[in-house]
């Protein structure tokens, strides 16, 4: 493949079959060169700062230092390679949210997804940054949420209605939804509070999507929302969404 | 057919009250004709069989009416006690006054005849339509003209209408005291169907708290197996990927079919931990070390299936998976006295470095809990920390239960 950039591979997991499969899955790929392995946290940061590798697919539960860890911890160096999050499950979607990863994969990895992700890590020529949140902003500009057996990628701005399901988060976007394992609060927090509005104990909405406020004579109020649906606003944020309306 | 069906249907819903209902009153007017008869011949009184072919029919009319009194009580459907002692005071009254006319014409006539006499006929003011039973109905002065409890000397010159009224004054309280008799035992039937009641829910809840607490299958168990079989499948080891598919197939099937509210004994239950750490070792093939020890006489004993799982699959992540150097997981079970002790230690790291989701091992060990006290109640332990020395401790307390036991 002439033109594709090698990428420089440093393989972390702490499981050696999971290891050899990962080595046998890139082999497969063109374009791809690995420099190391690792299988635990504190020697994959120090292989990183060794080999200076593009790009590090990364298993999450490792002993010591984890997956997240080393993935927070390399976002101060100098040289930052590419994070692609290996897991067998989604429990950790949350935590990387914080951190910004060019992809999310699901053991057992299929060579097909892995050639995906690598794609991805590509796709900013000549910056081995991941897209990732912009610069200034602190807020949440995406949210990895499994989807079949995939984890993708939601860009926080196309959201347009969060509702509370027990433990669950979903996350409704366009006709499709998304469950994430995440407190409202949690969520809240992690929002632009200028993009979004909290409305009631179990609903965040995004301020654009809402066309309208109604009363509906038993000192409830509703918000109209552009797609029809109607959402009921909780008494302590019914002060919030009437300055919304410029009432 | 169908009108049958529900004929069917009534009968068997009628009996528990009804069959109560129905012994009590034969008990009861037995009882009263036993009283009665005993009471004639200790007095020494005269025409003592006469008497008796008297009281038969009175005691057998008396239960009939006393059973239209239960009818009616029962058709007021009155589910509160203090309700139904009113409705049966006000009940029993119609109930007494048909008692004291037959009574009355029952003995007045007997009476009339067995002396004799011509008795003379007297209206009753209130009682214009009395049909007598038999014969003339009459007075025979001198004559006892009922036999009751509460009178023991005969009554002279009575009108039919002060006989009657007599004789209701004193069947009222019969009623009343049938009346009690079969609440009082109504009521003990009652609270003896709750309490069977209560105990069959009692039985339902358990069951299904042992079904809410089963074991479920670790999704990142399931997934980093497949990943490790996909790996030796990929490097062609296929026997090794063989036996592990095996092993895999047990282990799911095992704890897919298990009932959970049902023991296995506790040979079975090892077996099953030392193939899913047979499994788990493919992944962790140098950290990953353990020891059983199940004395051979233990080996019949009782307990809940899968109760152990939680416990060691604690140990493989928060031991063995988050430790560098190999793990020791040591599994035994010992008697003490009557009480079955299984512990399931491992020397990892795990609890020093606390993490993130140590919640959630507190919340698999808590399940084992929850499960032991839903089996055994106060009767079984469940507890865990620091091991000393390092590494983390569970032990598990429970009684010795025997097969069928």
């Amino acid at each position: 493949m002439a033109g594709e950039r090698l990428l420089r591979t440093l393989i972390a997991d702490d499981e050696p079959l999971a290891v050899e499969r990962m080595q046998i899955l890139c082999a497969q790929l063109e374009g791809v060169v690995l420099v190391g392995t690792a299988s635990e946290g504190e020697s994959t940061l120090r292989l990183i700062d060794a080999l200076s590798p593009d790009l590090i697919l990364l298993d999450i539960c490792m002993p010591g230092l984890d997956g997240m860890a080393v993935a927070q911890a390399i976002q101060d160096r100098a040289h930052r390679p590419a994070v692609v999050f290996c897991t067998a499950f989604d429990t950790y979607a949350v935590a990387a949210f914080e951190i910004p990863a060019t992809d999310y994969l699901l053991k057992p990895v299929s060579a097909e997804r892995l050639a995906r992700a690598l794609a991805r890590v590509r796709e900013p020529v000549g910056s081995p940054d991941p897209p990732t949140r912009g610069e200034a902003s602190r807020w949440l500009e995406e949210i990895w949420a499994p989807h079949r057996s995939e984890m993708v990628r939601i860009q926080t701005a196309r959201i347009d209605l969060i509702e509370a399901e027990r433990d669950y988060m979903r996350l409704h976007v366009g006709s499709r939804s998304y469950l994430i394992h995440q407190t409202i609060t949690e969520l809240e927090r992690k929002l632009d509070p200028a993009v979004f509005i909290r409305l009631h104990r179990s609903t965040i909405v995004r301020r654009d999507f809402i066309a309208g406020l109604r009363h509906d004579g038993l000192s409830t109020w509703l918000a109209l929302l552009v797609n029809g649906q109607e959402v009921s606003i909780g008494r302590s944020h019914l002060g919030a969404a009437k300055a919304l309306a410029g009432r | 057919m169908h009108a049958q069906a529900e004929h069917r249907k009534f009968l068997a819903a009628a009996p528990p009250d009804a069959v109560l209902a129905l012994l009590s009153i034969i008990g009861f007017w037995l009882f009263y004709f036993l009283i009665n008869t005993l009471r004639a011949f200790v007095l020494g009184e005269h025409d003592q069989l006469g008497m008796i072919g008297s009281r038969i029919p009175v005691a057998a009319i008396s239960m009939v009416i006393t059973g239209g009194f239960y009818l009616a009580l029962r058709g007021s459907h009155i589910a509160n006690t203090r309700r139904s002692i009113i409705v049966a005071v006000i009940l029993a009254l119609p109930a007494a006054v048909a008692y004291g006319t037959v009574n009355w014409a029952m003995f007045s006539s007997i009476s009339s005849h067995s002396s004799m006499q011509q008795g003379t006929w007297v209206q009753g003011a209130g009682m214009p339509a009395q049909a007598p039973a038999a014969g003339q109905p009459g007075q025979a002065p001198g004559m006892p003209t009922s036999v009751t409890v509460g009178r023991v000397m005969p009554k002279e010159h009575e009108t039919p209408f002060e006989e009657i009224a007599d004789n209701t004054a004193n069947g009222y309280f019969f009623f009343i005291a049938w009346a009690s008799l079969y609440l009082a035992l109504s009521y003990a039937a009652q609270a003896k169907a709750l309490e069977r009641r209560a105990a069959e829910l009692r039985a339902a809840a358990q069951d299904a708290q042992l079904r809410a607490l089963r074991y479920q299958v670790n999704p990142h168990f399931l997934f980093n197996t497949l990943n490790s079989l996909s790996s030796l499948v990929l490097t062609q080891r296929g026997e090794k990927a063989e036996k592990m598919i095996a092993n895999l197939a047990v282990f799911f099937r095992t704890s897919l079919q298990g009932d959970p509210t049902k023991d296995v004994c506790l040979a079975e239950e090892i077996a099953l931990q030392r193939l899913y750490l047979d499994i788990e070792r493919v992944r962790f093939p140098e950290r990953l070390v353990f020891k059983i020890d199940l004395p051979p006489e233990l080996e019949d004993l009782q307990v809940p299936g899968l109760i152990l799982q939680p416990v060691v699959e604690n140990a493989v992540k928060h031991g063995v998976s988050q430790t560098i150097r190999p793990v020791m997981i040591d599994i035994s079970a010992s008697l003490i006295g009557e009480r079955l002790l299984l512990s399931v230690e491992d020397d990892g790291d795990g609890d020093g470095a606390p993490r993130s989701d140590v919640a959630r091992v507190r919340v698999g060990l808590r399940n084992v809990r929850d499960r032991l006290e839903a089996r055994f109640g106060d009767a079984a332990e469940c507890a865990w920390g620091p091991r000393p020395g390092g590494g983390f401790a569970v032990s598990l307390a429970m009684p010795a239960v025997r097969d069928g036991g």
